[in-house]
């Protein structure tokens, strides 16, 4: 099914949106590209299939707005948000706003391939309860410490303000994240806050 | 003695003897008559006695009595011889050797036959008698008128003594201080009626009945007996603090005591003690009620002092809030200069960082596009070409992870949010802001919404956006007459506060109004264009949305809303 493996591409650098065409059809994929926020809202009505891939920073309307917009008007596609690395705070409102994941630049081809494919593989973005429950129940095995790291992460703070908020030495920090993120099974940080964000919707 | 003899006629023996009687009888009746009276008494007596024409008196001044002349004439004298006597002895008297003398009748007929006798040892006191009779005065005339002289002397002597003693008697008696005399048994002798009240006694008699001892309190009475009375044997006299007692109410009176011994001014021994001691009730009352108004003066000018040193620490106190409010406001300033200047570097590596991972990526995804494609169907290409591939796709991350530990670096600091107070928060904002901004003539309005108190907000941060705001406002009405700069809030709804930024001048233009967040734009000549641009960037990080639109009254007004504080919430959950 060729709709299936359509990717929608939002962004406002021309060279940006041109390099990714080029990546993603080498890889197999169909694309579908788009200038702006406004221009993707005016073809909404018709989108099927496929994924959604947003530059969460646009001018106008940056992505995590036209993800509330299309969720607003009912659109249901996956959507793969694109933030700046270390930008967590944007990367949880995306995934709470109901983004089938996000993807840090600058990329590496692959990660960006298999999220799309994951994405792809995915049911709709209000079916996913039991992707959910999976999430919480790896979240329900973190110690408390761990939790609290985890939690302190997600809210953006740096290893350091982590360690001084908790009372506990940074290198105790990066103790409890590396076993956090053991038991998550995860190897990036993103990974970790993208399960955590998901248990909360189970 | 010849006048013994002179007197043998029986019948002017008796006759002497009848008129010695009367004389000798004379004084019972002068027990209370002051001078003048005793001589016009003893003048009448003798004209009668001595059948003679006058019986003259003269006195001089006696103690405060002044001096009196009394003259008697009888009935065989000639008439005016009263009043021609006074000159005629006035001139004999003085310079007589004798006590008799026939002198010439004052009135012209004959001679006029004179006696005299001195009263007493003075001599000034005298009584004259005369007759015209030239056997005047005979023996028993002259007996008679030296015994008359003798009683008058003692009649006027004893006045005299009374007086003195009536005199004492009434300043003793008078005076307010108490005044007695005991005897050296300690047996009161002589209390005085000011004592007697004073110790609510009521006569001498009862007084009599104590001990001299008793009228003092009783704490004092071993003091004065061993003490007091052995010194004032000894030394004569002792003045000290005493205290009485008041024999009827029991009442403790102070007294200031003279205690002094009474000597026999004959014999020098001693006779009588002594006292004239002052009540000092009075004075005791007037002196705690002068110590009182000393006290409350004192008193007074402690409290006041208190109140003026109280003033003086509020002063002192306020001075150093005003200097802590400056100072606050110094470190407000340099607090909020430095994030500035930290936010722009970070707004910089951040847009920096971003504007170069566009091309980054583009390049990479183009290289990762070349090198999928050399791998499906590649076999003509030389091998070593995607090993070129790979490397310029490594490159291209490496540059890209150069970028980011360049934006982290220089990263805009994490938001820390909290409860603030949004009139405080604004207010030191407002103030930062004019300080120093040439904004002399600005016209400030601060429209607060009561409804509004707590905001969420990284105060630092927040700060930051509305100093950066009124900074380009006040820059934006500089030249113009009217400058009004307004600041309010209001409550949009139970979490959400807008706070807006106003000014009078002149507008944006299309362009500044179309690009007036995009990083490096700038209508200043001098500016970065970064302000607006990490406006934007808080406000976001504070979940808000920073915008712009015209002022109604001209000039433009920027709008950002921010999370109400807990505190103000109305249901907890709403969030």
């Amino acid at each position: 099914m060729p709709a299936r493996r359509n990717v929608h591409i939002v962004d406002d650098d021309a060279a940006v949106r041109r390099s990714l065409e080029r990546l993603l059809h080498a890889a197999g994929f169909a694309t579908v590209s788009y200038q702006s926020s406004l221009a993707l809202l005016e073809a909404a009505p018709a989108l099927t299939g496929g994924c959604l891939l947003l530059d969460v920073r646009m001018p106008e309307m940056d992505g995590i707005e036209l993800q509330t917009r299309l969720n607003a008007l009912g659109v249901r596609i996956p959507i793969i948000i694109i933030t700046a690395q270390g930008d967590v705070s944007t990367a949880v409102r995306a995934m709470k706003g109901g983004a089938a994941d996000f993807i840090e630049k600058p990329y590496d081809d692959e990660a960006l391939t298999s999220a799309i494919e994951a994405a792809l593989a995915k049911p709709a973005p209000r079916d996913r309860r039991a992707e959910a429950a999976e999430a919480a129940r790896r979240i329900a095995t973190l110690s408390a410490r761990e939790r609290e790291v985890l939690d302190a992460l997600m809210a953006g703070r740096p290893n350091k303000v982590i360690a001084y908020d908790l009372g506990i030495s940074v290198r105790t920090v990066e103790v409890h994240r590396a076993r956090m993120m053991a038991r998550l099974g995860t190897r990036q940080l993103a990974e970790a806050i993208r399960l955590a964000v998901m248990a909360t919707l189970a | 003695m010849p006048w013994v003899e002179a007197v043998s006629d029986g019948q002017e023996m008796r006759r002497t003897i009848r008129d010695l009687v009367a004389l000798s009888t004379l004084p019972a009746t002068w027990q209370t008559y002051e001078p003048h009276q005793i001589a016009d008494s003893v003048s009448t007596a003798l004209v009668s006695m001595l059948d003679c024409d006058f019986a003259h008196i003269s006195l001089p001044p006696l103690m405060d009595e002044p001096a009196t002349a009394v003259t008697h004439t009888g009935p065989r004298a000639a008439p005016g011889l009263a009043d021609a006597l006074p000159a005629a002895l006035a001139e004999w008297l003085p310079r007589r050797s004798r006590d008799t003398a026939a002198i010439a009748h004052p009135l012209g007929s004959g001679m006029l036959y004179i006696a005299a006798a001195p009263i007493g040892y003075h001599g000034e006191a005298v009584i004259v008698a005369g007759s015209h009779q030239t056997d005047f005065p005979t023996e028993a005339q002259r007996l008679l008128l030296g015994i008359a002289a003798n009683d008058a002397a003692i009649a006027l002597q004893r006045w005299h003594a009374e007086t003195g003693q009536r005199r004492f008697a009434q300043l003793v008696e008078n005076s307010s201080e108490f005044i007695a005399i005991a005897t050296l048994q300690g047996v009161p002798q002589y209390i005085n009626t000011a004592g007697l009240q004073l110790v609510g006694l009521d006569s001498v008699d009862e007084a009599r009945r104590l001990h001299a001892l008793e009228f003092l309190s009783p704490q004092f009475r071993a003091q004065a007996r061993d003490v007091v009375w052995p010194r004032v044997m000894r030394d004569g006299r002792w003045v000290g603090e005493l205290a009485l007692r008041n024999f009827k109410t029991g009442a403790t009176i102070p007294f200031l005591v003279d205690w002094f011994r009474v000597d026999d001014p004959r014999t020098g021994l001693p006779i009588n003690m002594a006292t004239v001691s002052r009540d000092l009730t009075a004075q005791k009352r007037a002196d705690s009620a002068l110590h009182h108004l000393n006290e409350t003066l004192e008193q007074r000018v402690t409290e006041r002092t208190a109140q003026l040193a109280e003033a003086n620490r509020k002063l002192i106190a306020e001075m150093a809030g005003r200097e802590r409010a400056d100072a606050r406001l110094q470190a407000l300033r340099l607090e909020l200069h430095h994030a500035s200047r930290l936010s722009t570097a970070g707004q910089m590596g951040a847009t920096l960082a971003h504007e170069l991972n566009q091309p980054l990526t583009a390049a990479a995804n183009s290289i990762a596009a070349a090198r999928r494609l050399l791998q499906k169907n590649g076999t003509k290409a030389p091998p070593s070409l995607i090993e070129f591939l790979d490397d310029a796709s490594g490159q291209t991350l490496r540059a890209g992870q150069i970028i980011r530990q360049l934006r982290d670096f220089v990263r805009l600091r994490e938001t820390e949010k909290r409860d603030e107070d949004a009139s405080t928060l604004i207010e030191e904002a407002v103030a930062l802001a004019l300080a120093g901004a040439g904004a002399v003539g600005v016209q400030v309005n601060l429209c607060f919404d009561p409804a509004v108190s707590q905001v969420l907000a990284d105060r630092l941060q927040i700060q930051q956006v509305l100093t950066n705001l009124m900074r380009n406002a006040l820059e934006a009405m500089i030249g113009h007459e009217h400058r009004e700069l307004t600041v309010t809030t209001t409550l949009l709804n139970e979490n959400r506060v807008e706070i807006s930024v106003a000014d009078s001048g002149d507008g944006l233009s299309g362009e500044a109004r179309q690009r007036l967040f995009e990083p490096f734009f700038s209508t200043k000549h001098d500016g970065m264009g970064l302000g607006l641009s990490i406006c934007r960037s808080i406000v976001e990080a504070h979940g808000g949305k920073l915008q712009s639109r015209d002022n109604a009254d001209g000039g433009t007004m920027f709008l950002f809303t921010l999370a109400a504080g807990s505190k103000a919430e109305v249901a907890p959950h709403a969030r």
